[in-house]
């Protein structure tokens, strides 16, 4: 039983799939399947990098902007040869990782409160990066085969962002579960307080965790800007609300101390499925909004009423 | 408030610093067009300031004014034909009804208000954009304009007189009613306020639901200004409200704030951005000016926070209770 409760969200996922299955012929496919898991990565990544900082008890609201902010400036890069491609590739990640230490710096040496400061520091990107490309598209044509494999190909019949989302959600998995990191990390999201007491640095590993998140969202920014190329530059908007709603899903506790990367990668995986369910049935976008909102809603609802997911 | 206390109050001294600057280097700052230009920018959202105030100090947070400003907005433009006040009661209806919503979920329910507000900011939102197919509506009653376009006593705008009753009536429930106390209470410590015998239910409930109506009154008078109901309007007003209420003094963890610190914060942000259009800086500087300014605020506190007393300038229920760091309190 104490199973059944740790792992609903596992459930959730195989009653839409199997739901979704016998209403539809189009949807228990291989290329549908694989069709949802390459729709995913790009949240998901974002969603992985998320949960961490969660889980040390703080909120990013940043990691849109820092999606954004890779995105623009990897293809801004312009990688149409090899050089050009590896710049393409590690400044948007170096930049994702310098915001999230920034972000993890302010929260962590003066504990300051997370909210208020990723949103500040999601205020700073976007203005910078509309600065940056002037409120234009960027776009970038003849990008090298590698840089457009990153996101259109594929490797044994799998797309490539799937390989790359499941190598994130593994290596957070792993830091979370098996690492030193990992068990300060719970502690601090416990109760930081008692975390520092007992030795814990507490300052540089909530700054770890931005890191975590900051570089997740840049990869997820490179990915985006690999498949689309033709860039508006507030292409990011939104995602850090994506992404905590898969968190949440997850079951992860929003006071920190609490969550499971695998949770919240099934999160994600729910959100995918009800996206694909819904485009099967000629669903209007909107409608998926609504409903998307809704699961949210009442997940948490149940969450909160029944402990559902907690523990 | 006596005036040593006022002499406190960094927002203050950030107003007028913000005033000189404005005063000696913006050109055309003090004509009428500007200043009128001015006071409409920072009306709509000054309402919603208030009404995010209230819900603030009573320790809770609505990131759902944007969505509910497009629907009062959406409803209020298609119900015209039945007349205007009946369109403007129905707007105001529906908006308070998304605040009872919330106040279900956080109240009743004990869901994490970011969370709860969360989820109803998206579906107010996919509501809106279903019921108008993500297409704006166009005004059929000309007369509906003059709610966002007119003015009153040779010049003044007509949404800043709103914002001024919003104000007044805000400052007085926080300051002169036995519901303001116990918004106060609630923030301040939840148990003891139910323990000392508050219906803390009930006080939620009419948090959420003045804040939400606030937000059906702004987005009634942008949807008058813009003769228009667009679904798409307030998309990024839940952060910048929130901005201002926290430039104004209120706190994340509730039971501090005031409605004359929150228009401080306001008119800080108003100046900011009004000041960078006099200079044709882009639009672009003002959102990092924002975020600088929201980055700086909460560095200094903390700094001041840590620092011993004589650098403390006032010790305030500081923002971190909410955050990882000290004992903070479980959030649902």
């Amino acid at each position: 039983m104490a199973l059944f409760w740790r792992e609903w969200v596992w459930l959730v996922l195989a009653a839409m799939v199997v739901l979704l299955a016998t209403l539809s012929s189009n949807f228990f496919t291989t290329s549908n399947l694989l069709n949802i898991l390459r729709q995913v990565s790009i949240v998901g990544i974002v969603a992985v990098g998320v949960v961490v900082v969660l889980i040390a008890g703080n909120f990013d609201l940043s990691v849109g902007a820092i999606l954004t902010l890779a995105a623009v400036v990897s293809v801004q890069m312009q990688p149409i040869d090899p050089v050009r491609t590896l710049l393409s590739i590690l400044a948007p990640l170096a930049l994702g990782i310098g915001v999230g230490a920034a972000n993890g710096a302010i929260i962590g040496l003066l504990r300051a409160n997370s909210i208020i400061v990723t949103v500040g520091m999601q205020f700073v990107i976007t203005g910078c990066v509309l600065l940056y490309v002037a409120g234009q598209h960027v776009r970038v044509d003849n990008a090298t085969p590698f840089y457009f494999a990153l996101s259109g190909g594929y490797l044994l019949g799998i797309p490539i962002p799937v390989y790359l989302f499941m190598l994130v959600t593994a290596l957070c998995h792993f830091l979370m579960t098996r690492t030193l990191f990992g068990r300060y990390v719970r502690a601090i999201g416990g109760n930081a307080e008692a975390a520092r007491l007992v030795g814990v640095p507490v300052a540089r590993y909530v700054l770890f965790a931005y890191v975590i998140s900051g570089a997740a969202a840049s990869i997820s920014g490179i990915i985006l800007a690999s498949r689309v190329r033709n860039l508006d530059p507030t292409v990011g908007i939104g995602y850090e609300f994506s992404a905590l709603t898969a968190v949440v899903l997850g079951g992860a506790r929003l006071s920190g101390g609490q969550g499971n990367v695998l949770h919240t990668l099934a999160g994600v995986l729910i959100l995918g499925v009800i996206a694909n369910g819904m485009r099967l049935f000629n669903l209007p976008f909107n409608m998926q909004l609504l409903v998307q909102g809704i699961i949210l809603v009442a997940a948490v609802a149940l969450g909160a009423s029944g402990r559902v997911g907690e523990r | 408030m006596n005036l040593a206390r006022l002499f406190r109050q960094r927002t203050l001294w950030l107003l007028i610093a913000l005033l000189v600057w404005v005063t000696l280097f913006g050109q055309g700052f003090w004509t009428l067009p500007n200043l009128q230009n001015l006071v409409i920018s920072f009306s709509i959202e000054g309402v919603m300031v208030m009404g995010m105030t209230i819900v603030m100090i009573g320790g809770g947070f609505d990131l759902s004014i944007g969505s509910v400003m497009a629907l009062a907005g959406v409803i209020v433009v298609k119900a015209l034909p039945l007349g205007k006040a009946v369109a403007i009661v129905l707007a105001l209806i529906a908006a308070s009804v998304v605040g009872m919503a919330n106040a279900m979920l956080i109240g009743g329910l004990r869901v994490n208000p970011f969370i709860a507000t969360l989820g109803s900011m998206i579906v107010v939102r996919g509501l809106v954009m279903t019921y108008t197919n993500a297409q704006p509506i166009p005004a059929a009653d000309p007369t509906f304009m003059s709610l966002g376009r007119a003015t009153v006593f040779g010049g003044f705008p007509l949404p800043g007189l709103i914002f001024c009753v919003a104000f007044a009536l805000t400052h007085l429930l926080l300051t002169s009613l036995k519901i303001g106390r116990e918004i106060y209470a609630l923030g301040g410590n939840e148990e003891s306020a139910r323990s000392s015998g508050i219906a803390t239910y009930r006080v939620k409930m009419f948090c959420y639901v003045v804040c939400s109506f606030s937000a059906g009154i702004s987005g009634i008078v942008l949807s008058a200004r813009l003769n228009t109901g667009s679904p798409i309007i307030g998309e990024n007003t839940a952060l910048n409200v929130i901005t201002a209420v926290l430039l104004g003094g209120a706190s994340l963890s509730g039971g501090v704030g005031s409605a004359l610190g929150s228009l401080g914060g306001l008119l800080c942000i108003g100046l900011l951005g009004n000041g960078l259009n006099l200079f044709d800086v882009p639009a672009y500087y003002q959102r990092i000016a924002q975020g600088l300014l929201l980055l700086l605020l909460v560095m200094l506190e903390r700094i001041a926070h840590s620092a011993p007393a004589a650098f403390a300038y006032r010790a305030q229920p500081s923002l971190d209770r909410m955050s990882s760091s000290g004992g903070g309190r479980e959030y649902r």
